[in-house]
C-alpha cells in the first residue's frame, strides 16, 4: 500500500483515542463478539487445569479441593494404559497424516481440471456428503459392511479363503480406520484448496501454455507452487493436532479386541474421567495431551520458517 | 444452666420446624410453601414409551403423593445404558436430584468418601417407620457405609439372576432331550450347528454379545473353589478352574457354535438374532424371553408359532455333578440415595417410605383393575396389555418402585402366581424359568460394611477390562487360549485387581473376628 495521505494523518493525531474508538464502533463491537466467546469458552475454562494439580473432591468442588502437587502426573506417567493411549494417538494421527493429507490436496486438483461442469458439480456433492454423516451412522455402516457377514468380508474370505476378520485385528482395523477416515473427510477438505486454486493468477497459466507446458507440467510447475502456501498453514495446523483426536470415531469404531490400538487419548480420558470419575486424573491426562501439541505446533512453525514459508505468525 | 437453655430452645425451634412424625398416621405432613422433590428415574428408551418424567404415573404420584403433601414431584430421566456416565456428571456438577439410585456400589462409596452422600438414618427413624417394617434390619444392613445410612436397598422379591434359553423346537426336531451336562449342551449346539433344524439362513447355533461375564452360572460349574472366603474376596478370574471355563468359551468360538462378531455387539443385535429366528439360544435374564418388554418369545411366535425357548439346566459342577450351582443376587436390589444438595432430604425419606405402602406398591405395579388388570378366582391381579397413554414403561413399574424389584404380593403363597401374571401370554411359562434359575442357589456377591477405597477407584475399569480380557481369550486361537488368558490374568492384578482383592482379604478378616 501506498502511504496514508497527509490529511488522513493529521487527523488521525489530533483525534484522541476514544473518538477513534467512537468512530469505529460498530467495527469494535462486531469484534468483541468473538473475544468474548474466547474468553468465555477458551479462556475462563483453563482455571479448570488447577484439577489436575489436586485431589479433586466432587462436592467440595474446585477451589476448595487439596492440593497435590504434581502426584496425579506422577500417576499417569506410571500408567501403562496412559502410555499405550498416547502411543495410539500419535500413531492413528500420523497414519491420517500420512494418507489423509495429501488426498484432499489432489481430488482439489482433480476437481479443478474438469471440464464438464455438470460431472464436477456432481463429484463435488458425492465427495462433501461423507462429511454430514455422523460418526455413529458411519460406524453401523462399517460393522455392516466389514462384518463377518459383511459384503466386503465376503468377497475377501472367497479370494483369501478364510474370515479376512477386518475389524477384530488390530492391522486389519487399523487399515479400515484409516480408509473410513479419509473417505469421511477427504471431500470436505478439497474445499480450501479450491478456493486457493482459484485464486491462481490465469496469467500464469496462459504464460505456462505459451512456454509449451502440457496440463501435467502445468500442474507441477504453477498450480503446486502457488499452492504451497496454503499447503504449509494447513500441515502446520494439522501438526498442532498430533496429540488431539476425535472422540467419536476411536469411540465408536473400536471393540474389546482391539483396544490395544484403538484406545486413545480421549476415549481414555472420558473412561477415566466421566466413567470412573476420576476427574484429576482426566484433567491432568488432557492437559498433558494439550502441552504435546502445542510444542508440535511450534516446532512446526518454527521448521517452516526455516525452510523459508510463511508459517503462521 | 445457659447452655441448657439454649438447647431447650433449640430443641422447641427445631420441634416447630421440622415436620412432626406424629401426624402421618392420620393426614401426611403438609409442607406451608410447596417444594419440589427430585426423582431420578430410568430412560430405557423402548419403543413406544411414554414420556418417563411425565405419564398417567407420574401424573397419579403428584395426585397421590406430591398434593397431599404440598410437595412438587419432578422427575430426572437417567439413560439406562450410561446410566454411571450420567450419575457422575449430575453429581460432580451439582445438578443431582434428591433420589438417586444405582446398582453398583463402588459408586455410592466413591460419593460417600468424598462426603457428597447424606447420612439417613436419624431421618428414616422419624419418617421411615413403614420403609424400616418393609425392608427390615437385614436389608437396611446392605446401605450402611463406614457406620453410616448411606443408601436404602430395594428389596428383592426374585433372587434368580440368568437363564441359558435354547430352542426346544430345534431339539425336538432333531430327536435330542434337554441337555443336563455342559458336554450334552456342547453336542446340543454341534448339532443345531451342522443340521441347522430350522433351516435359516445364517444360523447361530448360541447368540453371545459382547459381555461374556453374564454366563456366571456355566462359569461356576467349572470351579473347584466355592469357599465363602474365595468368592467374597478373590476376582473369579483366579478361581480354580477358570482355565477350564475360558477353553470352554473358546472352544465355543472357534467351533463355531457362537456369534463370529459377538464382540462388535454392544447393542444387544444378540437378542435381535434370537427374536428373528436365526440363533438357537442366549443367555439373559432367568426370565426375558418371556417379558413383555422387549418381547423376544413373542415377537419369534409371531411368524414361527411352534417355536419354543426353554430354560436348561446344564452346568453340573465338577466338585459334584449332581449340583448345578446358579449364582443368585444378594437380596438387596438397587441402592436409592439422597445426594448431599438436596434441599428437603426429609421429603425423600417420606416418598421412600410412601413407595413401600403396599396400597401405594400394588397400584404402582398392578394399575387399575379393569383398565391394567383383572382379578383371579384367588383375588391375584392378572395384568392386561394396555398399549394406550396408561401402559407401563417397565415391567411392574420398577423404575417408579424404588424400594422393590419383583412383583409384590402380600400373600407370599401365591406370589409365584403373581409373578407370573406379569407376562401375560407366557404365564405358563414364567414358572419354569423361575424354578431352573433358583436350583442350588450360590451368592457370589458379597457387601462389605467399610468403605472399600481401591474397589470405588478400579472397580469401573476392571470390569471393562474384564469383559476385554475374557473377550480376547476366547477369541483366542484354541492353542494360545490359555496363554492369552495368563497374560491378560497377570495384567489385570497389576492394574488394580491386587489392590482390590488385598483389601477385600483384611475387610473380610475384620468382619470374622
Amino acid at each position: 500500500m501506498t502511504a496514508s495521505p497527509p490529511s488522513a494523518k493529521r487527523r488521525s493525531s489530533r483525534d484522541p483515542l476514544l473518538r477513534r474508538v467512537y468512530r469505529s464502533r460498530m467495527l469494535y463491537l462486531m469484534l468483541a463478539i468473538p473475544l468474548v466467546q474466547y474468553a468465555a469458552f477458551r479462556y475462563a475454562p483453563l482455571a479448570g487445569l488447577q484439577v489436575a494439580f489436586k485431589n479433586f473432591n466432587m462436592f467440595r468442588g474446585m477451589w476448595a479441593s487439596p492440593w497435590v502437587g504434581v502426584a496425579v502426573f506422577r500417576e499417569i506417567f506410571g500408567n501403562p494404559k496412559f502410555w499405550l493411549a498416547l502411543r495410539n494417538t500419535v500413531a492413528l494421527n500420523a497414519l491420517d497424516l500420512l494418507f489423509g493429507f495429501p488426498i484432499p490436496i489432489i481430488l482439489a486438483i482433480f476437481l479443478y481440471e474438469m471440464r464438464n461442469m455438470t460431472v464436477k458439480r456432481a463429484a463435488q456433492t458425492i465427495l462433501y456428503l461423507p462429511h454430514f454423516l455422523s460418526w455413529i451412522i458411519i460406524g453401523g455402516i462399517v460393522t455392516q459392511i466389514f462384518g463377518s457377514a459383511g459384503i466386503a468380508n465376503q468377497i475377501a474370505s472367497r479370494l483369501l479363503g478364510r474370515n479376512a476378520n477386518f475389524l477384530m485385528n488390530e492391522t486389519n482395523w487399523t487399515i479400515v480406520y484409516v480408509a473410513v477416515g479419509v473417505w469421511q473427510s477427504a471431500g470436505w477438505g478439497t474445499i480450501i484448496y479450491l478456493a486457493a486454486i482459484s485464486a491462481v493468477n490465469t496469467d500464469l497459466y496462459e504464460a505456462s501454455e505459451v512456454d509449451g507446458c502440457g496440463r501435467w507440467r502445468r500442474i507441477i510447475h504453477v498450480t503446486l507452487p502457488c499452492i504451497t502456501p496454503t499447503i504449509v498453514v494447513m500441515l502446520i495446523l494439522r501438526l498442532g493436532q498430533m496429540v488431539a483426536i476425535g472422540f467419536e470415531r476411536p469411540y465408536v469404531m473400536a471393540n474389546d479386541m482391539v483396544l490395544d490400538s484403538a484406545e486413545v487419548i480421549s476415549t481414555f480420558v472420558y473412561k477415566m474421567g466421566l466413567r470412573n470419575a476420576r476427574y484429576s486424573f482426566a484433567t491432568a491426562v488432557g492437559m498433558f495431551g494439550s502441552v504435546v501439541n502445542m510444542v508440535f505446533l511450534l516446532s512446526a512453525n518454527f521448521g517452516a520458517k526455516r525452510l523459508g514459508e510463511d508459517g503462521l505468525w | 444452666m445457659k447452655r441448657v437453655l439454649a438447647l431447650a430452645l433449640c430443641a422447641v425451634l427445631c420441634a416447630a420446624l421440622v415436620p412432626s412424625a406424629l401426624s402421618e398416621e392420620t393426614a401426611p405432613y403438609r409442607y406451608d410453601n410447596p417444594i419440589t422433590l427430585k426423582v431420578a428415574v430410568f430412560d430405557r428408551g423402548v419403543t413406544g414409551q411414554t414420556p418417563v418424567d411425565d405419564n398417567w404415573w407420574t401424573d397419579w404420584i403428584q395426585k397421590s403423593f406430591g398434593d397431599p403433601r404440598n410437595i412438587t414431584m419432578k422427575f430426572i430421566p437417567i439413560p439406562r445404558s450410561e446410566e454411571i456416565d450420567k450419575l457422575n456428571v449430575l453429581m460432580a456438577s451439582g445438578d443431582a436430584a434428591d433420589i438417586h439410585f444405582t446398582y453398583t456400589e463402588s459408586v455410592i462409596t466413591n460419593f460417600v468418601q468424598q462426603g457428597g452422600v447424606v447420612e439417613l438414618s436419624g431421618l428414616i427413624d422419624e419418617y421411615g417407620q413403614g420403609l424400616k417394617e418393609y425392608l427390615g434390619e437385614e436389608l437396611l444392613e446392605f446401605g450402611i457405609f463406614e457406620g453410616g445410612q448411606y443408601a436404602v436397598p430395594a428389596k428383592r422379591v426374585v433372587l434368580a439372576t440368568t437363564g441359558f434359553f435354547l430352542r426346544k423346537d430345534w431339539l425336538d426336531k432333531l430327536g435330542l432331550p434337554l441337555p443336563e451336562t455342559k458336554e450334552e449342551f456342547y453336542n446340543a449346539l454341534l448339532a443345531f450347528r451342522d443340521q441347522n433344524p430350522g433351516g435359516v439362513e445364517g444360523l447361530i447355533p448360541y447368540a453371545f454379545n459382547y459381555d461374556l461375564t453374564t454366563h456366571n452360572h456355566m462359569m461356576l460349574s467349572f470351579i473347584s473353589s466355592l469357599d465363602e472366603k474365595t468368592l467374597a474376596t478373590v476376582p473369579d478370574i483366579l478361581w480354580d478352574g477358570y482355565d477350564d471355563y475360558v477353553l470352554y468359551l473358546n472352544k465355543l468360538y472357534n467351533e463355531g457354535l457362537v456369534s463370529p462378531d459377538f464382540a462388535l455387539d454392544n447393542n444387544e443385535t444378540h437378542t435381535k438374532t434370537v427374536a428373528a429366528g436365526q440363533a438357537g439360544g442366549y443367555t439373559y435374564n432367568y426370565d426375558h424371553p418371556i417379558r413383555v418388554s422387549p418381547g423376544i418369545l413373542g415377537a419369534l411366535n409371531a411368524f414361527e408359532p411352534e417355536a419354543d425357548l426353554v430354560s436348561v439346566n446344564a452346568f453340573e459342577s465338577v466338585t459334584d455333578p449332581s449340583k448345578y450351582y446358579h449364582s443368585m443376587y444378594a437380596p438387596n436390589g438397587i441402592f436409592n440415595f439422597v445426594p448431599m444438595y438436596a434441599k428437603n432430604p426429609e421429603a425423600a425419606v417420606m416418598y421412600l417410605d410412601w413407595l413401600c405402602d403396599m396400597d401405594t406398591l400394588y397400584f404402582l405395579q398392578n394399575g387399575e383393575e379393569g383398565r391394567h388388570h383383572e382379578l383371579d378366582e384367588a383375588g391375584v391381579p392378572i395384568l392386561l396389555d394396555v398399549t394406550d397413554e396408561t401402559k407401563f414403561n417397565s415391567m411392574q413399574n420398577i423404575d417408579y418402585t424404588l424400594l422393590t424389584n419383583g412383583q409384590e404380593f402380600s400373600d407370599p403363597s401365591l406370589m409365584i402366581k403373581a409373578q407370573s401374571y406379569s407376562y401375560q401370554n407366557y404365564a405358563d411359562k414364567f414358572e419354569d424359568m423361575y424354578n431352573v434359575a433358583n436350583i442350588d442357589p450360590l451368592v457370589t456377591n458379597f457387601h462389605f460394611d467399610v468403605i472399600l477405597s481401591a474397589d470405588a477407584q478400579y472397580n469401573t475399569s476392571l470390569t471393562a477390562f474384564k469383559r476385554e480380557l475374557l473377550t480376547k481369550a476366547t477369541m483366542a486361537k484354541p492353542e494360545d487360549c490359555l496363554e492369552v488368558f495368563h497374560q491378560l490374568r497377570d495384567q489385570y492384578m497389576r492394574d488394580g485387581g491386587q489392590a482390590v482383592m488385598d483389601e477385600k482379604i483384611i475387610a473380610w478378616d475384620n468382619m470374622r473376628k
